[in-house]
């Protein structure tokens, strides 16, 4: 397109001076050649089996045998004046296109050949001659630089497309398979426990496995929202789902500062060890999650062996920092209440107050 | 073991569930009269056979588990169906109980545990795991937060105290014996928060159409 706008416009300039040029008909065959070779290598240039070194040879070797009779054909009269060759600035094309298809340091070369042969028919010490000069070499060399740059750009661009594409692929084949492990996970967990004890521990073991894997399939889905710095506390809850312990909550999300989410969670975390170390071997924990106005309630329940008032300050002297410092105290600093209430043989319940300011979903 | 009389249509995209659910099922009395492995299937067979109780997992080829749900306790208010799904899709478990389905257990719940849900949904009771009974809370609590209270229904306080004991695990035997009434009322408690739960979202789709002209 490029060389098609300088064609017109030097051929127009050359219109213009036909008549002041040493020999006006090797002017018009010049500009005839101009025209044919333009048209010809925009024809070739969209076809890329064109765009060999030959061809390019012959377009750098059409634009210096237009560049190199300037001085006969015009003049050095009128040539001294307008100090356009026969060509004009159209000479910049077949450099720009070696430029584009070889690189830059083909075009700069390309452009300092032509520039040097237009600058010997009439040399001067013009500083526009030399900027001239300059130019022939830089804007090719840019324009090499450019393509390449975008050419590597393209490449790079169709390489994430398709590696993404092979992860799109390999993500939809995990969940096959990872669905299909789950059927059997659940599967075992369900009928192991007729196979006996050791079936019995089969089944918890599957349980805790599909419990796990579930959490990691929904973590692909939904990445922690860390924008605001809020996390959903219900994800965070349920991550404790296991074979022993059910956790109820509410459709959707709880989202509350990550520092809060964590304690709160870090409490929970307490009171269910609690339950593994004291309650007893087959004692199963339920946690439940509401939203009470600006409360957020935990209510932890276990059915193993309970625990008494005794018990908990005995365990206090002895050094144990388990209930009050791990649960209350984490609970006390978020600004909320933490109470137990328990009976030999029905378990331990606990119930965990902690404000929220309103964190919009 | 005798024949409950009941006729049962499983829901699942996974063989294995189907096979064993059909062994399963099959000792304890019910007849199956169908199997569908996608929604499309389990919406023609369940027109053509019109079983008692369905069996649906929820993650199912489309329509899934939900839409077909929806569909067929309006075609056939006497069919019951039950949700038998993966834990950690509780926004699908909360939606198919709003649009009729009866209880919900997990896939991994025991086979006791499983036998008992079907039976006690062929009779038309809801089945409510403490898992469905913490989303029940919550959608009541949201919906009590939304305003508007002229429309949206409410939980007693009798009725909230039950749900919570459910949540935290409590057998209904256990919730009875805690509140000094019979298991009966337990399970009138229960079937009362369903039923207004459903019925409330039947009148807002209905709401729903009237506002956007497509009523008439």
């Amino acid at each position: 397109m490029l060389r098609l706008a300088l064609l017109v416009i030097f051929i127009t300039v050359n219109v213009q001076r036909l008549r002041s040029a040493n020999h006006p008909a090797a002017l018009s065959l010049a500009c005839a050649v101009m025209f044919i070779w333009s048209m010809a290598s925009w024809y070739l240039n969209q076809r890329p089996e064109y765009r060999t070194p030959l061809w390019m040879g012959l377009d750098l070797l059409v634009t210096i045998a237009v560049v190199a009779p300037s001085r006969w054909i015009l003049g050095s009269e009128l040539l001294s004046g307008s100090y356009y060759g026969v060509p004009g600035y159209w000479m910049v094309s077949a450099p720009l296109a070696l430029a584009i298809w070889r690189g830059p340091a083909f075009g700069s070369a390309a452009g300092l050949l032509v520039g040097m042969v237009n600058y010997a028919q009439m040399p001067s010490s013009d500083p526009r001659e030399w900027v001239d000069l300059l130019c022939m070499v830089m804007v090719p060399g840019f324009v090499g630089f450019l393509a390449n740059h975008l050419e590597s750009l393209i490449a790079e661009r169709d390489l994430s497309f398709d590696t993404a594409a092979k992860l799109a692929e390999r993500e939809r084949l995990n969940r096959i398979v990872h669905d299909g492990v789950l059927q059997v996970l659940a599967l075992v967990e369900r009928d192991g426990s007729e196979f006996g004890p050791k079936g019995e521990r089969l089944a918890k073991l599957a349980g805790d496995q599909e419990a796990r894997l579930r959490l990691l399939l929904q973590d692909i889905d939904v990445a922690v929202p860390d924008k605001n710095d809020v996390i959903d506390l219900v994800q965070l809850l349920s991550a404790r789902e296991s074979a022993t312990v059910t956790v109820s909550t509410m459709a959707g999300a709880l989202l509350l500062p990550i520092e809060r989410a964590m304690e709160t969670d870090a409490a929970v975390a307490e009171v269910l060890a609690n339950t593994r170390n004291h309650a007893g071997e087959n004692a199963k924990s339920w946690i439940l999650l509401e939203r009470d106005g600006d409360e957020v309630l935990i209510a932890v329940r276990d059915n193993g062996k309970g625990m008494s008032e005794e018990e908990v300050v005995l365990a206090q002297t002895a050094g144990h920092l388990g209930i009050s410092a791990s649960i209350m105290g984490r609970i006390a600093s978020l600004g909320g209440t933490a109470h137990w209430s328990s009976s030999p043989g029905t378990g331990v319940e606990w119930e965990l107050r902690i404000p929220v300011e309103e964190t919009a979903p | 073991m005798t024949n409950t009389g009941k006729r049962v249509m499983l829901v699942d995209d996974h063989p294995i569930w189907i096979e064993a659910l059909v062994e399963d099922l099959g000792e304890a009395g019910f007849e199956i009269v169908a199997t569908a492995s996608n929604g499309e299937e389990c919406l023609r067979r369940a027109r053509a056979v019109r079983p008692d109780v369905v069996v649906m997992d929820l993650q199912i080829p489309p329509p899934d588990g939900v839409v077909c749900t929806e569909i067929l306790t309006r075609e056939f208010p006497d069919m019951h169906v039950l949700v038998v799904s993966a834990s950690g899709e509780r926004d699908d478990v909360l939606a198919a109980v709003k649009v009729g389905a009866k209880g919900y257990v997990l896939k991994s719940a025991s086979k006791t545990d499983l036998l008992d849900a079907v039976i006690r949904t062929s009779r038309g009771e809801a089945v409510f795991t403490p898992v469905l009974a913490g989303l029940v809370l919550g959608e009541y609590r949201r919906m009590a937060a939304g305003g508007d209270t002229a429309n949206t229904p409410t939980l007693t306080e009798r009725e909230t105290e039950v749900l919570r004991l459910v949540a935290k695990g409590l057998e209904y035997r256990e919730i009875a014996d805690r509140l000094f009434v019979s298991h009966r009322t337990i399970q009138n408690h229960v079937q009362n928060v369903l039923r207004k739960l459903e019925l409330h979202n039947r009148v807002e789709l209905t709401r729903y159409a009237l506002e956007q002209g497509l009523g008439d």
